[in-house]
């Protein structure tokens, strides 16, 4: 959702990488949307005059009769089923805390409302017409002025209705039960507090649920984007260190005019250099850092004459001071949707890291020498993105706004051009710092002693909502995982220090020390003059040792306004009903030229297809054919190649129904509404529009085809 | 006769059904032409199989001519324009179960864009018409006897006033009283100037109430005609004589025999079992009308 996975190391990819790094999924949307255009237009070519004889109160009454059918064979028995099974699991549910109970509570009852929503639509869609075909009621319809359109819209329109009564009564009862649930659950909080000390930790978090209850949700604002330093930005310099899991990401969408010099330095057979400015900073070493340096077989070093740099940023001299370790860097060049594009192994000195050389003008950095043959693998590539990983620890690397661009000495009649990453308002746009995943967000390892690991959440634009007592509420959602020996008595609660940088003001707010809860939201105050204008930063440290927490964008989150949790509910509903009506026109297109049993089932593979291509992952990235050949250990190279190709085309195709199917991840129903969050209007959009992009051809194929159908057994 | 003045034109109509594989299984309809004119109350008779049902379908759409072309009051078999003017009585009434009988009616109207208003009273007449009756009507289908089923099913095909009526086996399930009634509602039609096309196995229903008929056989058309032409024994002449005895017949058939007609036969007229039927019931029923269901 957030991030995606690299390829090889599982590097995760914030927001606004991920949005640079062009992921499969505008590709799948552009072809879902060709394919809209092509079936309208069939659709136009062939059933205009249906479409200009289409009578609401036709469509209307078949769509009535396909309700009244529904409710009078009780299919709303199924939410009594349901509230039942809701009401029973959630009186059984080992829930951690009330804010969990309620939170699961609302999972329980979103959960069943979508799964009877939509299985009862799916049945109910799929098995209608071919009833109404198999047992003739079909001949009283069509040889009415009916069109054929019609009959496909009203029916999509009846089930629609059938689905929106569903989910209105569960919605009522959904929101009845947690008012009980809730209302219980506040009395027990209440009888807690007034047993607890006044100095708890958790204090103000149950006082908060005291007063506003578990069913409060809330706007966010979250941050924009989200980077991974070693220390606060200094000097004009963003910093990283080795020895901690952390990296910069640059991003190139060369022009197609740098794109031919890259491709023609490649025919010629020329080099290409990736030049990177750097400046360094050395810090005491810690005992880690010692040993990690002896695992890297890394020494200090005499002073030596330095590596040529490049053409115009030529290092004058250079001298690697004595009794300094090497600063290296790790260099990898990824494709859009962060695998490699070059083998790390064809990058110049990257088995044992690329080092860095001092200048005497404080501007350190190194070249890394291009083939031809991956400048041509540039060239015929529109975008890609240079990932710089430090080594040494002890040393921290920090990088200015441009740190990072690629030299093609032979261009411009000799004299070389420099490509730079593309512009964003004005300027190259900047690096992304990083650091590896762990399962729930990007890993900030904790220090008590020192500054090693920072997360800069920035916000840009946010609206502070104040209070009358001055302040402005944040919560804090991060999860925490418990990392190597334990050296000390820390306790459950990893402890966090955040400062509020205003970049309006250019303030820094005090140290605020905030104890998450594990894995659960924390509430805290700040004064409203910290992030006046609402463009600031707010950077997250963990000062627990033994403890890693885990972040994402939205882990720091402005409260901007309190919302109704009916309303709440009822945007959830809607996504629900959206869905609902998706996999009512995905029944009824796969019923117009199946019986009904095989249109179940073809139903479900369309509506579960992306995901489980998805689920496969990896599985089917390119170079799977020969993974599997060699697996069957074939000997005959004909045989091999034969299992290779068709498996490789499998996958191959596979990977392309993926991207035209329906993405139900696309109505997010119920995550939101459990953690307490206002589901964003975007939301609905994006729902309304998977709902147009996939349910529209649908019905248009539907009508197609029952256009040209003998409804005669 | 122009083609505006007929209800149906059927030109060299063909219908083959085919396998999965597109081979050809059935010959179900070959060539066959055929006018209606409007106005007439028209017969399509033939055994099982012999391709009545695949030109009512053909007529109405709900399957395609493998070759030929079919009109309907002057437009194209099938057009969703035409179904306007057009009532169908199913073979089996094919209609949904969970409704009563007034929501059928209503559901049909509104298919066919009548006014509320209009149908508010379009409804009950209709409903008084087939003969249910206020209880009936608010019982759901599933609940119906063969001949209320018949009845409503009746009632859908004329709630648009169609100028063509097509008609299978209308009388199927109905008891005498109902199929007289049926009867003298296909008359009053076609007095009233519609069209009617009946589809029927029994006969004699058929020759009572149609103008002309045609029989099909194996996909073709056998014979066309009147009714009264087709079956009407040019050969006998058939006397009815009121009040003479015995005597009288005996002397009567020397007489006959005398002139050359070969052996007189002398039989006494009965009436129908239908006429006797209804006779006996408008009897017990103490008013002289028919009871309702």
């Amino acid at each position: 959702m957030i991030a995606l996975a690299a390829a090889e190391t599982g590097v995760w990819i914030v927001p606004r990488v991920s949005a640079v790094l062009a992921d499969a999924a505008p590709t799948g949307q552009l072809l879902a949307w060709l394919v809209l255009g092509v079936v309208l237009a069939a659709g136009l070519i062939v059933g205009f005059g249906d479409v200009l004889r289409l009578q609401p109160r036709r469509i209307w009454a078949l769509s009535g009769v396909c309700f009244t059918e529904s409710m009078r064979r009780r299919v709303w028995l199924v939410t009594l089923l349901a509230m039942g099974g809701v009401i029973v699991v959630s009186q059984l549910q080992q829930s951690t805390d009330d804010q969990d109970a309620i939170r699961q509570t609302i999972k329980f009852c979103l959960f069943a409302s979508g799964l009877i929503v939509t299985v009862t639509a799916l049945i109910l869609a799929s098995t209608n017409l071919p009833r109404e075909i198999e047992n003739r009621v079909i001949f009283t319809i069509v040889t009415k002025p009916t069109t054929r359109l019609e009959i496909i819209i009203g029916k999509v329109l009846g089930f629609a209705r059938v689905s929106a009564a569903i989910l209105l009564i569960m919605g009522f009862f959904t929101y009845g039960y947690l008012q009980v649930r809730n209302h219980n659950r506040i009395e027990r909080v209440r009888e807690e507090l007034a047993d607890l000390p006044s100095d708890s930790a958790i204090r103000a978090t149950l006082e908060h649920y005291s007063s506003s209850g578990f069913l409060e949700t809330k706007s966010l604002d979250v941050a924009t984007d989200l980077n991974i330093y070693s220390s606060p930005p200094s000097d004009g310099c963003r910093w990283m260190r080795g020895g901690e899991p952390q990296f910069f990401l640059v991003h190139f969408e060369p022009t197609a005019d740098e794109r031919a010099l890259l491709a023609a330095a490649g025919d010629q057979g020329a080099e290409v250099d990736l030049l990177t400015t750097l400046t360094l900073r050395r810090m005491p070493l810690s005992k880690q850092d010692r040993t990690t340096l002896r695992q890297l077989g890394l020494t200090a070093e005499q002073a030596g004459p330095a590596k040529p740099f490049g053409p115009q940023l030529a290092v004058p001299a250079a001298t690697q001071p004595q009794g300094q370790y090497p600063a290296l860097l790790k260099f990898r060049l990824l494709a859009s949707g962060g695998a490699n594009l070059v083998k790390p192994e064809e990058i110049s000195g990257n088995s044992a890291g690329d080092r860095i050389v001092d200048s005497d003008n404080g501007r350190p950095g190194c070249v890394v020498v291009l083939s031809p043959k991956v400048a041509a693998q540039l060239a015929a590539v529109p975008e890609f993105s240079v990932e710089v990983s430090p080594v040494t620890p002890g040393v921290e690397y920090g990088a200015g706004p441009l740190p990072v661009v690629l030299w093609v000495p032979g261009a411009d009649n000799g004299k070389g051009t420099m490509i730079r990453p593309p512009l964003v308002n004005g300027a190259p746009a900047e690096p992304s710092f990083l650091a590896p995943p762990g399962r729930n967000g990007v890993i900030l390892t904790g220090h008590s002693d020192a500054v090693r690991s920072i997360a800069d959440f920035g916000f840009h634009g946010a609206s502070p909502v104040v209070r009358p007592d001055g302040t402005v509420a944040f919560q804090l959602d991060v999860k925490t995982e418990r990392a190597g020996e334990f050296k000390s008595n820390s306790g459950m609660f990893a402890v966090t220090a955040m400062d509020i940088v205003n970049r309006s003001t250019g303030k820094t707010s005090g140290e605020i020390q905030v104890t998450p809860e594990l894995n659960r939201l924390t509430l805290f105050d700040v004064p409203a003059a910290d992030v006046a204008g609402g463009d600031f930063d707010v950077r997250l440290r963990s000062l627990t040792d033994e403890q890693w927490i885990e972040v994402q964008p939205d882990t720091v989150a402005l409260i901007a306004a309190d919302r109704s949790f009916g309303g709440n509910l009822i945007k959830s509903l809607l996504l629900l009903w959206m869905l609902s009506i998706l996999v009512v026109s995905i029944a009824v297109f796969c019923s117009t030229f199946l019986s009904w049993p095989i249109a179940i089932v073809l139903s479900l593979v369309i509506l579960l297809g992306r995901w489980g291509v998805n689920e496969l992952g990896d599985s089917l990235n390119p170079g799977v054919g020969r993974m599997v050949s060699g697996d069957f250990q074939l000997g005959d190279p004909t045989e091999s190649r034969v299992v290779s190709g068709a498996v490789e085309t499998l996958a191959k195709s596979l990977r392309l129904m993926a991207v035209v199917l329906p993405d139900v991840s696309q109505f997010p129903a119920t995550e939101d509404v459990e953690r307490g969050i206002s589901i964003p209007p975007a939301a609905l959009e994006e729902a309304g529009k998977a709902l147009l992009l996939y349910g529209l051809p649908m019905v248009v194929g539907g009508y197609l085809i029952l256009r040209f159908k003998e409804v005669a057994p | 006769m122009s083609t505006d003045d007929n209800a149906v034109q059927i030109e060299n109509l063909t219908k083959v059904y085919k396998d999965f594989w597109g081979r050809d299984k059935v010959r179900a309809l070959e060539g066959l032409n055929l006018t209606i004119p409007r106005g007439e109350v028209f017969g399509l008779l033939g055994p099982n199989g012999s391709g009545k049902s695949t030109t009512i379908k053909l007529l109405l759409g709900l399957i395609f001519p493998t070759a030929g072309r079919a009109t309907i009051l002057g437009h194209p078999a099938g057009s969703t324009a035409i179904n306007e003017r057009i009532g169908f009585l199913p073979e089996e009434s094919y209609l949904y179960r969970f409704l009563n009988g007034e929501e059928t009616l209503r559901f049909y109207g509104k298919l066919f864009k009548i006014p509320r208003r209009e149908l508010n009273r379009r409804v009950p007449a209709l409903l008084d018409t087939v003969g249910l009756d206020a209880k009936s009507r608010k019982r759901k289908l599933r609940e119906y006897s063969k001949g209320m089923a018949r009845r409503i099913g009746l009632a859908q095909a004329l709630i648009n006033n169609p100028d063509l009526i097509l008609l299978y086996e209308p009388t199927t399930g109905l008891d005498p009283i109902g199929t007289r009634e049926m009867k003298d509602l296909i008359l009053s039609l076609k007095a009233q100037g519609k069209t009617v096309l009946l589809c029927s196995h029994l006969l004699a229903d058929v020759q009572d109430v149609c103008d002309r008929i045609t029989i099909l056989y194996a996909g073709k058309m056998q014979t066309l005609g009147d009714v009264k032409d087709l079956i009407q024994v040019k050969d006998i002449t058939l006397f009815q004589v009121n009040g003479i005895n015995d005597e009288k017949i005996a002397e009567m058939q020397r007489f006959l025999s005398q002139m050359g007609g070969g052996e007189a036969t002398v039989t006494h007229p009965t009436t129908t079992l239908e006429d006797l039927f209804m006779r006996i019931i408008r009897e017990k029923s103490g008013n002289g009308a028919a009871p309702r269901p």
